[in-house]
């Protein structure tokens, strides 16, 4: 398995796409799904992340990155220094430039983050679409989702009037 | 699966439906209930994945009834009506069923109708957090027999002797009874049927003159809240027990038994507020060492516990006395804290010195070779707690901490005085410090936050008024 500097394990993930990350043992393991394949020793040379391209594989890793827990040598000394509220006040405002991307990429990284198994990039991805469906009416989810409704029209009446309760 | 890579990529492509229905579900059940329900128009896969998600039915997160859409007559059971047909819709499984404004009243049997559903959609959660009496009485039973429920927290319902003899609920973690009318046979039944239980909240119920709670082997948190008069209380073979929280007066006999891991224990309730119809005042009997022929109290000293809390007006003598004997019934206590329960006006008038307790002939164990922290409070200016805590300075070789807290010691001019008293007292520990504090908000008992806290009365939760 490689190595860099301070005897770090270093891991490979490649995309389907044909591109290839060093990442380091522990901001992969971020990721439940790698941290099981890892400890059950299938990780010997090279992991293949199927069904994730190299543009929202390479965000997730830059996502795992900023959120590994910073312990060890250097990490004991980072955390020393700032208090953890500050440090998560910081990572709020990080996680919400992150974020900052087109529909698709978002969906995509729903998918990427549940495939993988991350659960605060699975919720930081989820809210938007949850707050949308909070906040918009049915008219503007619809657009904003780009669902067709695709009801027959007394199919439609008869679910209306079942949950009729949930309506004003 | 279909990967991002393998699709097209197109601006007007439906997204959101290359989501897996785990993830839509997902996001379904971080929605509120009723904006999930609504979600449902969107399209028939919205509705699918509706259907397959398990409900969480919050009466918070539902509409509010219109004005013009109330009956004039009942307008109340309004809210009801919605819950009922907010129920009716969805076939199941209910991750929670929590009500918070949902009255039952004019609506019990429809209440009643909602538990047998619950039972039958193989519920997780039913918490009733609203004031006790709302639930007017209603029947719980079908509840009882449910294998999934994992917490239960009920008002004033009843839960019957046959029902309680049927309980199976095999992964019911946590049980609250507020004002619930249950027989004490029923209550021995409940707990035989609910062999997972771990935290057993107890509070004001009605119908039980003893609670025993014995052979409750997961058992960890034990509550207990009474107002009228409870003749005993008893804990037997609770081999995981950690804490006995409530309000527990001394006038009750309290026997604990084969409770190896019990440390906190309190508020031990010393001086009784006021009486009600039929009550009897406490009886020294409490104690194992001056029972006069009253077969009542700690039968034993609880070598276990760690942490005692104790309610008690530091003004009066005799209920100083008793504060001693309970002392002597907690050997190895190394955190103490009380709460005095003197009326705010007054303390100072009627105080005459009360040293009696001064002259005591031997060491109170604890205090000498254990007792490390102690916590003071009480709103007013109270000579007889600084009497006390001087009584406690002058005692605890191994003393590290004292915290007086009053909304006094807002006053500089008090805290300087009371620090001049304390500092005439011998300190028997060298290493003691007294830190003067004012009054905190006080938040609701709930048991997650009690459970949080590794010291659960040092946490301003409010144990002794729940």
């Amino acid at each position: 398995m490689a190595t860099r500097e301070a005897g770090k394990k270093m891991i490979m993930l490649k995309s389907p796409d044909g591109m290839e990350f060093e990442v380091e043992e522990a901001v992969a393991m971020e990721s439940q799904t790698i941290r099981k394949m890892i400890e059950d020793d299938c990780a010997d040379t090279a992991i293949l992340i199927p069904n994730i391209n190299s543009k929202i594989l390479s965000r997730v890793i830059e996502y795992c990155n900023k959120h590994v827990p910073t312990t060890g040598a250097t990490g004991a000394a980072a955390s020393d220094t700032v208090a953890p509220a500050a440090l998560a006040e910081d990572l709020k405002i990080w996680d919400a430039e992150f974020i900052k991307v087109n529909r698709a990429t978002r969906f995509d990284l729903i998918q990427a983050a549940s495939y993988l198994n991350i659960k605060g990039l699975l919720d930081l991805t989820s809210q938007t679409t949850i707050d949308t469906i909070s906040d918009n009416s049915l008219e503007e989810i619809r657009s904003f989702l780009s669902t067709k409704n695709d009801y027959l029209p007394e199919e439609e009446q008869t679910i209306r009037r079942e949950n009729q309760w949930a309506f004003q | 699966m279909a990967g991002p890579l393998s699709r097209p990529r197109n601006a007007s492509d439906d997204r959101i439906n290359e989501l897996p229905e785990v993830l839509l579900s997902d996001i379904l059940s971080r929605l509120g209930t009723a904006e999930a329900a609504r979600t449902v128009v969107l399209s028939t896969r919205f509705r699918d994945a509706w259907l397959a998600t398990p409900l969480r039915l919050d009466d918070l997160e539902l509409p509010v009834p219109a004005r013009g859409n109330v009956s004039l007559i009942q307008p109340w059971t309004a809210r009801a009506d919605v819950v009922t047909r907010a129920l009716a819709s969805h076939p199941g499984p209910v991750a929670l069923f929590r009500l918070s404004r949902t009255s039952f009243r004019g609506r019990v049997p429809a209440a009643e109708a909602w538990f047998r559903q619950l039972a039958a959609k193989c519920v997780r959660e039913v918490s009733l957090c609203f004031s006790p009496e709302w639930c007017h009485d209603a029947l719980a039973d079908p509840l009882l027999g449910c294998p999934t429920l994992q917490v239960l927290a009920l008002g004033r319902c009843h839960l019957s002797d046959a029902g309680a003899s049927a309980a199976a609920a095999a992964a019911l973690t946590e049980l609250t009874l507020s004002e619930t009318c249950i027989s004490e046979a029923a209550l021995q039944s409940v707990l035989s049927g609910c062999p997972a239980l771990r935290s057993l909240v107890l509070k004001h119920v009605h119908g039980l003159q003893r609670i025993r709670v014995s052979s409750c082997r997961s058992l960890v948190l034990l509550g207990v809240w009474h107002y009228k008069q409870l003749d005993e209380i008893t804990v037997e073979d609770a081999p995981c027990l950690e804490r006995l929280l409530g309000n527990m007066r001394l006038n009750a006999a309290i026997t604990i038994t084969g409770a190896p891991k019990l440390t906190a224990f309190g508020y031990a309730v010393v001086s009784i507020p006021h009486l009600f119809h039929g009550e009897r005042a406490p009886q020294m009997g409490f104690f194992a060492h001056t029972l006069q022929g009253v077969n009542k109290g700690l039968r034993a000293p609880i070598h276990s516990v760690k942490i005692l809390a104790i309610s008690v007006k530091f003004s009066s003598k005799k209920d100083m006395e008793k504060v001693m004997s309970l002392l002597d019934s907690f050997p190895c206590l190394e955190t103490l804290h009380f709460q005095s329960s003197d009326y705010r006006s007054g303390a100072d008038k009627d105080y005459t010195t009360v040293s009696d307790y001064n002259q005591k002939r031997y060491p109170i164990r604890c205090v000498a070779r254990y007792l490390k922290s102690v916590i003071l409070e009480c709103e007013q200016h109270n000579p007889g707690m600084l009497e006390f805590a001087c009584f406690l300075l002058a005692r605890a070789h191994v003393l590290q901490f004292m915290r007086i807290q009053s909304e006094m010691c807002d006053v500089p001019k008090w805290v300087t005085e009371q620090q001049n008293l304390l500092s005439q007292s011998n300190m028997a520990s060298l290493e003691a410090e007294v830190v003067f504090e004012g009054m905190k908000q006080r938040k609701d008992f709930t048991t997650e936050g009690v459970n949080a806290l590794s010291d659960p009365f040092d946490g301003g939760i409010n144990i002794l008024g729940h």
